[in-house]
């Protein structure tokens, strides 16, 4: 008895932790700050989420923008990403020549290439569809170029042992090993690819919720400010949870290779 | 005698860095798309000559270190508690989980609303980026602990404090410095995010005056240093990595 | 029965060091097989065993010597799917079920209908029909090897080569799988190279152990086993087993020792 108490008390520990914060911010945002452009209460938030979904309805078009411009970062960043991390696992001159530029890429802080794109490209959805590609474009190669490596170890001489043809072998041994360590990429690629999409819409658009938050943050403007960082992180969470069943859909030995 | 992929590597640099110069020189009209290296290089010397660079990196850098410092503190502090007492992750998990999926550049505006524009907000912002990504993987080492070693522990009668730092953190180590890596990228970004939305020093500061005024030499100059900054805080975190958890392969990238 | 199926003639593999000495890895190894012989390899760890059954299978080039089989010299450039090769780990494609992996080998070369009931047939010599469409992490490790197995059989090789195939299994289960090793070998006849550690599954096993020096590895000796087939677990205990399996551990021991102690292994 004691201990099924006990048990009722400690699931319950994450909503009331949920609850009592979100107490905890009304009360801080009615009675202490008091100010609507400092902090606005999680009520007057889901107010408004309410309203810009169901009466005005003006948020589809901002999230129909960021979507389109999303989908077409990451479907480029997969195309060009993948090959690229293939090349370079397969030939280690391809690698070696690569390399720095990959690296100078990839750890500089990417919206310093914003300006630059946009200096090039001018204001267009090119600009922004190559920002957000470059977001998400290195995930999506290393682990590509990971995966390969790692089977490439492994498997190969299974594979040669058979006398597999160079084709059947990238068909059958290479490419299905690599599926879960590019859709892991993917996975991965979905936050840096939403920040993508937040920067670019934020040095020049009319629309999207990049440009909703940083219309928002400008105007002081708190409950819409708040909705568009809630639907950024709902996007976030929603496209990480979504690759995680496909990833379990598509290769359903995964684990047992990860563990290894 | 450089390796093979030491040789390549600086072929590549230099026949790059060659064919830009050549490259600009001959199609292109004006400098403002594409300066060639040289003009940037030029920049880069005037800007150090007057002081400004100076300035503006010094200001980014000393944002970079408060924030990560602390949050190194902050983060293996918490996560350590986080990793240990269920109950506790249950209270803070829903939160930080949160403050994790939220993009960088999503909530920026808000630090900058509360912490105005001066040096303190990005301060925070790194913190606040680092100390998440630190709290998260600290908890997961603590957790995901070989239970054979904390048998270990007990039969060598390991007082709490020894458990503790002879055994639970070590075994963390690995997972916290990941996190200090994951949290290094996203920080520098949010710091230039910061600087580049409201400020009055940093090279985000630098990227946004020079966009503005159409300066692309000065441009690449802030681009150059902006790569620099984060080959550098790379390159230092792979080396800490290999220091801290030499039985650990590290990552290349 | 002409000539021997396999024969190795001095044969080298030495790998480049960096600006020094190259390593030798094995040196003038000559060995032949006969057709329909199970011939085991021990020898100390490390003294080139699963690198001699790589080169032997093409899977890296020889750095002198020559391999030939049926009489005719194997080079790098020939294709042929001639030899089976059990590796040392499971080395299950973990995304291809029991079948898919037995039929491996087995695609391209014959019609799908051939070669589905060629992987039938022997998923069902090793003892194993009906988990045709399980995933390797969903079978035990002695499973494991047993679909290995099936796999390299399938092609129906010249010579099956085998390496440390049950190192990784536990004491009974190993027992188990070195008799149906037995039995497979007494229904397919195949010829066998076996690399084991175990001495007695040597013996149990082959018809002749050769025991290899250590590093830079060649034939040492090779004893031929003078018991009868078919085997059973009964002959651990006849004292011809026994006196060889004496015979073959000093022998390993003198070649530790000279190599300067079981802890430079
Ligand atoms: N490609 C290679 N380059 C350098 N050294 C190698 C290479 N392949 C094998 N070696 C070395 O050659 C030696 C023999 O290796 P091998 O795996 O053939 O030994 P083994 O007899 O199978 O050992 P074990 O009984 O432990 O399986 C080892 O010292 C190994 O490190
Ligand atoms: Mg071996």
């Amino acid at each position: 008895m004691q201990a099924s108490y006990k048990n009722i008390a400690w699931t319950m520990l994450k909503p009331i932790s949920i609850f009592s914060g979100l107490v905890l911010w009304h009360a801080l945002a009615t009675h202490v700050v008091n100010d609507a452009t400092l902090l606005v209460s999680p009520l007057v938030v889901i107010a408004k989420a309410y309203e810009m979904l169901f009466v005005t309805a003006d948020l589809y078009p901002h999230l129909y923008a960021s979507s389109w411009i999303f989908l077409q970062g990451m479907v480029l960043a997969t195309v060009v990403g993948v090959p690229i991390g293939f090349l370079m696992a397969l030939s280690p001159a391809v690698r070696d020549y690569v390399n720095p530029w990959m690296t100078a890429l990839y750890t500089t802080p990417r919206i310093a290439f914003a300006p630059v794109i946009l200096l090039w490209l001018g204001i267009d959805l090119a600009a922004k569809v190559i920002i957000v590609f470059l977001g998400c474009v290195f995930p999506i190669l290393i682990n590509s170029f990971y995966g390969m490596r790692v089977v490439s170890r492994e498997f190969v001489e299974v594979g040669r042992s058979f006398r597999l043809s160079r084709g059947s072998l990238f068909m059958k041994i290479l490419l299905p090993a690599s599926v879960p360590f590019i859709l892991a990429g993917l996975r991965l690629a979905v936050g840096r690819g939403l920040t993508g999409v937040a920067i670019a819409e934020w040095f020049g658009a009319t629309e999207g919720l990049g440009y909703l938050i940083f219309f928002a943050g400008q105007t002081l403007n708190l409950p819409i400010l708040f909705v568009g960082v809630a639907v950024f992180a709902i996007l976030g969470i929603l496209g990480f949870q979504l690759l995680r069943v496909i990833e379990d859909l598509a290769s359903p030995w995964r684990k047992e290779l990860l563990v290894k | 005698m450089l390796s093979k992929e030491l040789r390549r590597g600086l072929v590549s640099i230099f026949a790059g860095l060659a064919l830009w110069e050549i490259l600009t020189r001959l199609l292109l009209e004006n400098e403002l798309l594409i300066p060639p290296p040289s003009s940037v290089l030029r920049t880069l010397w005037e800007l150090g000559a007057t002081g400004q660079l100076n300035k503006h990196l010094l200001a980014t850098l000393f944002e970079f270190v408060c924030g990560f410092s602390t949050a190194c503190v902050v983060g293996i502090l918490f996560g350590y508690f986080m990793g240990r007492y269920k109950w506790f992750d249950d209270v803070m998990d829903p939160w930080i989980a949160t403050l994790y999926s939220i993009p960088v550049v999503a909530f920026v505006p808000f630090i900058i609303i509360w912490f105005g524009i001066g040096m303190v907000s990005k301060v925070i912002v790194v913190f606040k980026i680092t100390a998440v990504a630190i709290m998260l993987n600290t908890a997961a080492g603590i957790k995901n602990i070989d239970p054979t070693w904390l048998e270990l522990s007990k039969s060598l009668r390991l007082n709490p404090r020894q458990n503790t730092f002879k055994i639970r953190l070590p075994a963390a180590l690995p997972y916290i410095v990941t996190g200090m890596r994951l949290g290094v990228g996203r920080a520098m970004l949010g710091v230039i995010v910061a600087e580049l939305m409201a400020a009055n020093a940093g090279l985000g500061y630098l990227l946004r005056d020079a966009s503005e005024t159409w300066d692309s030499p000065k441009l690449f100059v802030t681009v150059l240093l902006l790569a620099g900054m984060g080959m550098g805080s790379f390159t230092l975190i792979k080396k800490a990595e290999q220091k801290l958890a030499p039985w650990r392969e590290t990552a290349e990238w | 029965m002409a000539g021997p199926v396999l024969e190795l003639r001095n044969l080298t593999k030495q790998v480049p060091v960096g600006g020094q000495e190259p390593f030798v890895i094995f040196n003038n190894v000559n060995l032949s097989v006969k057709e329909g012989e199970f011939v085991s390899i021990v020898g100390p760890s490390g003294c080139g065993k699963t690198t001699l059954l790589r080169v032997v299978n093409g899977l890296m080039p020889p750095s002198s010597g020559q391999i030939f089989l049926d009489g005719k010299e194997l080079t790098g450039a020939d294709n042929d799917l001639v030899m089976g090769f059990v590796f040392q780990g499971a080395s299950l494609l973990p995304w291809r079920t029991s079948l898919k992996n037995v039929l491996l080998g087995l695609e391209g070369r014959k019609s799908a209908k051939e070669a589905e009931e060629a992987a039938r047939h022997y998923l069902n010599l090793v003892g194993l029909s009906g988990f045709e469409n399980h995933y390797p992490h969903q079978l035990s490790g002695g499973m494991q090897q047993r679909i290995n197995l099936a796999r390299a059989l399938a092609v129906n090789p010249r010579i099956l080569l085998m390496d440390e195939p049950f190192a990784a299994l536990d004491a009974q289960t190993r027992t188990f799988m070195q008799l149906e090793l037995l039995r497979i070998w007494w229904q397919t006849k195949k010829t066998v190279i076996f690399i084991t550690h175990m001495i007695s599954e040597a013996i149990l096993l082959s018809d002749r152990v050769i025991v290899f020096s250590h590093r830079p590895g060649r034939v040492r000796s090779e004893f031929p086993v003078p018991l009868a087939r078919p085997r059973s677990l009964d002959i651990k205990s006849d004292h011809r087993f026994v006196e060889l399996e004496n015979v073959v551990w000093k022998q390993i021991e003198e070649e530790v020792k000279a190599a300067g102690g079981f802890a430079r292994l």
